[in-house]
């Protein structure tokens, strides 16, 4: 993949930031249509610019007229390099292994926007809009046909609506904030402009000691939407579409990549464009208990310019931005502090655990089916049925306790919750029962508890209708005796739903 | 830019009409002109391309015809994606494009629009809604051209309120059926354009409607 990056020249780039495949452009920023020459046949563009300086809009436009994807354009602010052409350098790395992992777009992803200061010439006139990346949902991903609808809860604009089965999305309302991205447990939605993998190599490449060595390292999340620049020695910036998207997990995983120090900036001072602060300010507020509750605190900085310590010795971790990337980060940041994890109840612990009362539980299987990573499960295996739990793999995204049909009985609850013993158990069984099973092809019919429950509800007085629903499963009941299936052996097959 | 998005919903309506040399000669020239325009400048200017090579490589209008009642006519009763609203919103089919037809025509009344004498089109086929959307950028840009932003941005609304109502409802399931029944070609092109152009549309169409002149 050929990577272009251009460099505004006004004002002039150190020379130590311009490596091979770096071109310069005299005033870049009045003049992008110069960034044609200089791109050059490439796949993807890196640009270096002074922020509020440029037209997004004219820029998008060049690269769409070089055949170049316009939402895989990256910008660096030259403000955050300063004059220092060490984070000059670190910055386009960074940009570079960005570009590199944007795997491409299309027009669904492009969100109409309009240029921040709208002229009575350009609104006559030549008035081009520019585009943000928006997120789509992966179909063969989403987890809505098994009741999940974790997107439509929590995006600020209502931009997703539930239809039954599958959930619909409105690119007209969605505001890109990325809420929806780092909420869906699937990792069925993605912005292409800000994907896991983007994250990630961004991080490395932030974070590589080769470049700048002995540097240590911090990382500050800010909006990208503001103009703030993050210049301070030893600090870098992430700039994402709305500081929001960023869960505890992404904020703090990059103290297991090499970082010493890391910040999420809220748009505090001006207010959050989008309205959506709290959400930021309870990330910081969860980060911070973890980090004290870990010993240490002096990891999470409240701004840039706090001295940065030396980092830890990076820790492999399995997909860390990934939808069920909680869990290892813990795991990892235990290790590096070489401290005890603590319990901790927070609305953002990226992690959770779920409940169940054995006394109100039928092993009937929808928080299993509804549950989106897999923590849940429910498996059976010749005349028994098991519900387990693997905290692990839990983001405490709550789309089972509503499936449950005992809610009400108190069968099933949710903590959002940090705790120690249960990551460090692995998959326990939760509940254990006998499984009826057809008498026409021998599949399962439903848990004992469940045919117990259906009993005591339908009376003495309705015995042979559950005579007829507790001995054939719902495929059998429906065919004329003469068209049942074969018997068939079974085994780890779920209980289909009443 | 209303220029250009005249042009393109004027375009999109002659190109899902039945071909004929005439007609394919005048979507080349009427492409031609679209070009001269900043097309990059959108974030569907790709799919104009991809429509721009296969118009340039168009097989004789004879083929070109046979593939548009395959998939297009409606009046045969075996078309495979009729273009037509009423066919895509509504489960009872008969009531639905009775409704739809008479709302598409008042719209279309209001704007001072009727159809010629002899037309063979359905009121809520997808040519007559484009060319509706075409007429009101033309609107639009004539109101820009004086300088009067106010109306420019009622009849931004107004285009907004006629996606809203009709044509983006149901143009993304017509556009999903194409694709599903033709792989490549000029029909697939066009769609991919088409559908990329009326979303993006109903969205700017929002913004401008919403825009209102620094003081």
């Amino acid at each position: 993949m050929n990577v272009a990056v251009i460099l505004c020249g006004r004002p002039a780039p150190p020379a130590a930031a311009i490596g091979p495949g770096v071109t310069i452009v005299p005033d870049l920023c009045a003049h992008p249509g110069d960034i044609a020459e200089a791109a050059g046949g490439a796949d993807r563009l890196v640009l270096g610019m002074c922020a509020g300086e440029y037209s997004l809009g004219r820029i998008q436009a060049e690269a769409r007229r070089h055949g170049i994807d316009a939402l895989g354009v990256e910008l660096i602010q030259l403000e955050d390099a300063g004059a220092d052409p060490g984070r000059l350098a670190v910055l386009v790395a960074a940009g570079v292994a960005r570009a590199r992992a944007f795997t491409g777009s299309d027009p669904g992803h492009a969100k109409v926007a309009f240029p921040r200061e709208v002229s009575r010439r350009n609104l006559v006139g030549a008035l081009r809009p520019e585009y943000r990346s928006a997120p789509r949902i992966a179909a063969d991903l989403c987890a809505a046909g098994a009741g999940c609808r974790a997107c439509v809860g929590a995006c600020p604009r209502h931009a997703y609506r539930w239809a039954g089965g599958r959930v619909e999305f409105d690119r007209a309302a969605c505001e890109p904030c990325g809420v929806c991205v780092t909420t869906c447990p699937a990792g069925a939605i993605t912005n292409p402009a800000m994907t896991p993998a983007q994250l990630e190599a961004q991080l490395w490449a932030l974070l590589d000691p080769r470049t700048a060595p002995g540097e240590a390292r911090g990382i500050a999340y800010l909006c990208a939407r503001g103009d703030r620049a993050v210049s301070a020695s030893g600090w870098y910036p992430v700039r994402v579409p709305c500081t929001a998207m960023v869960t505890a997990t992404w904020l703090l995983a990059p103290l297991l990549l090499g970082a010493g120090s890391v910040a999420l900036l809220p748009c505090a001072a001006s207010g959050c464009p989008l309205g959506l602060d709290d959400i930021s300010l309870a990330t910081l507020d969860f980060a911070g208990e973890l980090v004290r509750g870990l010993g240490v605190a002096g990891r999470l900085a409240t701004a840039p310019g706090e001295p940065v310590p030396e980092p830890w010795t990076p820790v492999p971790v399995d997909d860390p931005f990934g939808p069920v990337g909680g869990a290892a980060v813990l795991a990892g940041l235990t290790t590096a502090a070489a401290a005890t994890l603590p319990t901790l109840d927070h609305e953002r612990s990226p992690v959770g655990v779920v409940a169940i009362d054995p006394s109100a539980c039928t092993l009937c299987g929808a928080c299993a089916a509804a549950c989106p990573t897999g923590a849940l499960e429910l498996t059976i295996e010749d005349v028994a049925a098991e519900l387990s739990f693997g905290a692990a793999r839990c983001t405490g995204c709550g789309q089972c306790v509503p499936r449950c049909p005992e809610l009400r009985a108190g069968a099933i609850g949710l903590h959002r919750r940090v705790d120690a013993g249960a990551l460090a158990t692995g998959r326990t069984s939760v509940l254990r029962g006998p499984v009826v099973r057809c008498a026409s092809c021998g599949g399962p019919v439903a848990s004992g508890p469940l045919l117990d429950l259906l009993r005591d509800r339908l009376g003495p007085q309705h015995r042979a209708t559950f005579g007829a629903i507790s001995s054939r499963c719902t495929s059998c009941r429906r065919l004329p005796a003469s068209q049942e299936p074969a018997a068939r052996s079974t085994s780890r097959a779920a209980i289909p739903p009443e | 830019m209303a220029r250009l998005r005249q042009g393109l919903y004027r375009f999109c309506a002659g190109a899902l009409l039945p071909p004929s040399p005439a007609r394919v000669a005048a979507l080349r020239a009427a492409a031609q002109l679209i070009d001269e325009q900043d097309v990059d400048a959108f974030a569907f200017a790709p799919a104009w391309r991809g429509l721009r090579a296969t118009l340039e490589t168009l097989p004789h209008a004879e083929a070109l015809a046979a593939e548009h009642v395959r998939l297009f006519q409606a009046t045969s009763g075996r078309a495979l994606c009729p273009p037509v609203e009423s066919f895509y919103l509504g489960s009872a089919r008969h009531a639905a494009a009775a409704t739809s037809a008479m709302s598409v025509e008042a719209a279309y009344r209001r704007h001072g629009l009727r159809f010629a004498p002899g037309q063979a089109y359905l009121a809520d086929e997808a040519a007559p809604q484009l060319e509706l959307l075409a007429h009101l950028c033309g609107v639009e840009a004539a109101a820009r051209e004086r300088g009067d932003a106010a109306a420019a941005a009622r009849t931004a609304a107004e285009q907004l309120a006629f996606l809203d109502g009709h044509l983006a409802r149901w143009f993304p399931i017509f556009a999903a059926g194409v694709r599903a029944a033709t792989k490549h070609g000029f029909y697939r092109a066009l769609v991919e354009l088409a559908d990329a152009f009326v979303g993006h549309d109903r969205e700017l169409a929002a913004g401008l409607a919403a825009e209102r002149l620094p003081a």
